[in-house]
Order: structure tokens, then sequence, then C-alpha cells
């Protein structure tokens, strides 16, 4: 076999690892939602979120999130308010923090940003949507994100969309 | 109103928490809330369940839960419940360094202070009636979590029933856990 051939299945293998790591997840969350740009819609229902997490770093880690949100508006009709897919990075990693009483055992904090791709099925509507995970605790197999907030921006028209906030959010990761 | 019901809710916290300290345990409680089928009363989509639970005995407890509006106009309106709770399938705490059962079942009775009234005033507005099926974690331990809890809530200005529904409520607490019992 040639060397170059040789480098090139390092390489592959290489950059594969992170797929065999602990780094597939999926997530439970409690939403609610406001639309702000267009008649009133109010919602609040189940997340559903899956996440890919290839590493673990100390600071800017980050992980590929897309999630489904399913619940009822205000007339008691089932909507799907919003499908986002991006890009959530943790700050900072650290188990130096005062939450640690929450949890049985030692927990890291890894408050956390999300830049997202919004779709709104029902009024098809694409939005930019940034998010805050401040409160958000994470060990190996899972996270623990309590009061994110959210708002979508639409581009086109330079406005606020909708916002809204998870109350809770637990994802878990395969071993 | 509102304001003045949070505030009240606050500092009513506050000044009875010392009371609390001296029985078995007290806990700091987090959690989800949802006001069912009272929507011409309470439009909320979305509550915050935050308040205080504590142990009177070992398998009675006594819980004070705020529930605020997040969805829409975060923190506009609030209600207080207070709950008489008795856990089913055995202690909850043993006062001891010996942990109570990890796994249990709460049933309990109280009321609501709110102004989900017909006339909008401030007061006892509900009486309740709750079952939390599953709750897992005890105060020795240091958390506990509520899972799934339903309230029957009987609106005294109407005769109509609501439902409130928690999915999860966290207990942190923070006296008569195993760190007391060393």
């Amino acid at each position: 076999m040639k060397k170059p051939t040789m480098i090139l299945i390092l390489l592959i293998l290489l950059l594969s690892t992170p797929v065999m790591a602990r780094s597939f997840g999926y997530g439970f969350g409690y939403y609610g939602e406001e639309i702000s740009d267009g008649p009133e819609r109010l919602s609040s229902g189940m997340e559903i979120s899956l996440a890919y997490r290839p590493w673990l770093l100390e600071y800017g880690n980050p992980s590929l999130v897309g999630k489904v949100a399913l619940g009822t508006d205000q007339d008691k009709e089932w909507v799907i308010p919003y499908l986002q897919v991006g890009l959530h990075v943790d700050l900072v990693r650290t188990t130096n923090h005062p939450f640690n009483f929450i949890a049985h055992n030692v927990v890291a904090y890894t408050p956390a940003l999300g830049v997202f791709y919004q779709f709104d099925p029902a009024r098809e509507a694409s939005t930019f949507t940034v998010e805050a995970s401040l409160l958000k605790l994470s060990q190996k197999d899972f996270w623990y994100e309590v009061l994110s907030p959210f708002i979508a921006f639409n581009m086109d028209k330079g406005v606020v969309d909708s916002w809204g906030i998870n109350l809770v959010r637990y994802t878990y990761f395969f071993k | 109103m509102q304001k003045k019901l949070l505030l009240t809710s606050i500092i009513v916290l506050i000044v009875v928490s010392p009371l609390f300290a001296g029985y078995f345990d007290l806990g700091i409680t987090l959690g989800t809330n949802a006001h069912l089928y009272e929507k011409d009363l309470d439009p909320s989509r979305m509550k915050l369940a935050w308040g205080l639970s504590t142990g009177l005995t070992d398998v009675w407890e006594f819980d004070v839960q705020v529930d605020t509006r997040i969805i829409p106009d975060p923190f506009s309106s609030s209600s207080v419940s207070l709950l008489m709770q008795r856990t089913l399938l055995g202690q909850r705490s043993t006062a001891s360094a010996v942990a109570g059962v990890g796994i249990n079942t709460l049933l309990g009775a109280g009321v609501m202070v709110s102004s989900y009234q017909e006339q909008g005033t401030l007061g006892i507005s509900h009486v309740l009636l709750s079952l939390t099926p599953v709750t897992i974690g005890n105060p020795v331990n240091g958390k506990r979590e509520r899972l799934l809890s339903l309230t029957l809530a009987y609106n005294l200005s109407n005769g109509q029933i609501g439902l409130l529904f928690d999915l999860i409520k966290y207990d942190f607490y923070v006296v008569g856990t195993y760190k007391d019992y060393r």
C-alpha cells in the first residue's frame, strides 16, 4: 500500500473516531412560545431534541442540535411551533460553581449559547434564533438546562418574530 | 394586585421559613406548572413553580408552592398553593442517617390563594386535592424529584373544577439531609 493511501486511511479513521465516542444524545424539554410578529399566538408543550457532541472541550465546546416542539396553542389546537437546527456552544466547563448542592455527584457548570435556523411550519416562516442556556449543568451522560430563553429574528423584515423559554430540558447521551 | 401577591408570597416564605428549621427537613422547590381548564380566569400557557417543602413528621409534609406566569407576560400573575401531603409508600425521612423510602407517592389536600375568581379579588380561591404518583429521592439524600403531579382545583367562586399539572418538580433540601446526621 502506498504511503499517501495509508495516511489518508489513518486520517479518515482519526476523523471518524468521535462518531464512536459517547456523543449522541436525545432530550426532552418543556417550552413556551409567543409569536410577536403578526397575529398573537401562544403555545406551550414538549420539545424533543437530538444532540451530537463530538468533544468535551473546556472552552467553547460545540454541539450540533436539532429540535422539534409540539404543543397546544391558546385555542387548544395542536401545533408544531418550530423546528430548529444549529450550533450549541458551551462557553466554559467548570466544577468550581455554587450549584453543586443540587446534585448528588460533582457536576459541571457549562453555560451555553445556541444559534439556530428555525422554521415555523404553520406560517412557513424561517427565522434566525438565538438561545441562552445560562443555567446549564453537565455530566458526561447528561445536560440539565433550566430557564433557557430564546428569541427568533426575521432576517428579511429585520424584526423580532417570536420569543420563548424552555423551563427545563434534559438531554441524555448514549453510552 | 398581582405584584402585591408576589411580594406577599416572597415575604411570607422568608418570614415563615425559620419556623420550619426545627422540624425534620426543609427543601427549596423548583419546577413546572400548568393551570388547565380555567383559561377564562388564568390564560397562562406556562408557569414556574417555586416554594418550600417541609417535613412535619416522617410521613407528613407541608408544601408552599408559588406558581408564577412565564408565558405570556412573564411574572404578571401568581398563585400560592398550600398543601398538606402524606406519603403512601413509607417514611419520607427517618430523621437519622438512615434514608427514607427512595420511591414514594404523595396524596394531599389544601387551598390556593389567588385572584382567579369571578370577582377577580385576591383570597382563598380554590380547594385542592393533589396526587403525586411518583417521587424519587428523599430529604436525607438531599434531593427529591416529584413527577406528574395532578391537583384538582375546586373554584369556590363559580363551582368549576380546574386542574393543576406539574410535570416535574425538584426539592433541594437545605435542612435534614445526611450532612445533618453525620
